[in-house]
């Protein structure tokens, strides 16, 4: 699934690790979640969604055209 | 906008990084209980009253054993517990398919060897041999799933 993730974190001028820290996850998840290699549970997305004060759906793309 | 202040580690990753910590102490000191057995094997394979690279035929004394066993079959059921209930949902992710392969790698491989053996293809198949297979295809996969 493709996100923002990196942007937003670019934008805070945040590092993977201090991303992980907040989220408290590990630097690897966030990569991951980054790279589009892994999909975050619905907990993590929400949480990652108040952290970024931004809905799931602004970060996180499914790629769903309506069809 | 930016806000670099890394936040202090969390109570899960302090408990997470307690649990690696203690499994690899633990393992040290397994490793420091075993070292005689293998200096013996290679004073035995050296003056050749074992062949070289029979390293589970080599003799340990019950103590040893019993302390070994006590690490494995207790601690580390007990340490692993902690670490699986503290690790992150991506890594916790990586082991599931890392068990997951790990075991069809054993189970395959196990009857393979087994009727290898009957038809006398192969020698008889070898339990820690299958193990080991078995781990090492468990480590290569959670390796992947979490650091690619």
């Amino acid at each position: 699934m493709k996100n923002r993730l990196k942007v937003l974190r670019a934008e805070r001028d945040w590092s993977q690790a201090e991303l992980a820290g907040r989220l408290d996850v590990s630097r690897q998840a966030v990569n991951a979640i980054e790279t589009g290699k892994y999909d975050p549970s619905l907990p993590l997305a929400f949480k990652i969604g108040r952290l970024f004060g931004q809905p799931i759906e602004e970060i996180f793309d499914d790629e769903f055209d309506g069809e | 906008m930016s806000d670099s202040k890394k936040p202090p580690m969390s109570p899960r990753a302090k408990k997470y990084w307690f649990s690696l910590i203690a499994a690899g102490v633990l393992g040290l000191i397994g490793g420091f209980l075993t070292y005689p057995v293998g200096y013996e094997l290679g004073r035995a394979a050296d003056s050749g009253e074992m062949p070289a690279g029979s390293w589970f035929e080599a003799p340990i004394d019950s103590t040893t054993a019993i302390i070994i066993s006590l690490i494995w079959g207790v601690a580390l059921p007990l340490l692993c517990i902690l670490h699986h209930r503290n690790v992150d949902e991506q890594e916790e992710h990586a082991f599931l398919w890392a068990g997951l392969i790990g075991w069809y790698a054993m189970i395959i491989i196990a009857p393979v060897w087994w009727v290898f053996a009957w038809a006398d293809i192969w020698p008889e198949a070898h339990i820690m041999g299958i193990f080991i297979i078995g781990m090492i295809v468990n480590a290569a996969v959670f390796v992947w799933k979490k650091f690619r």
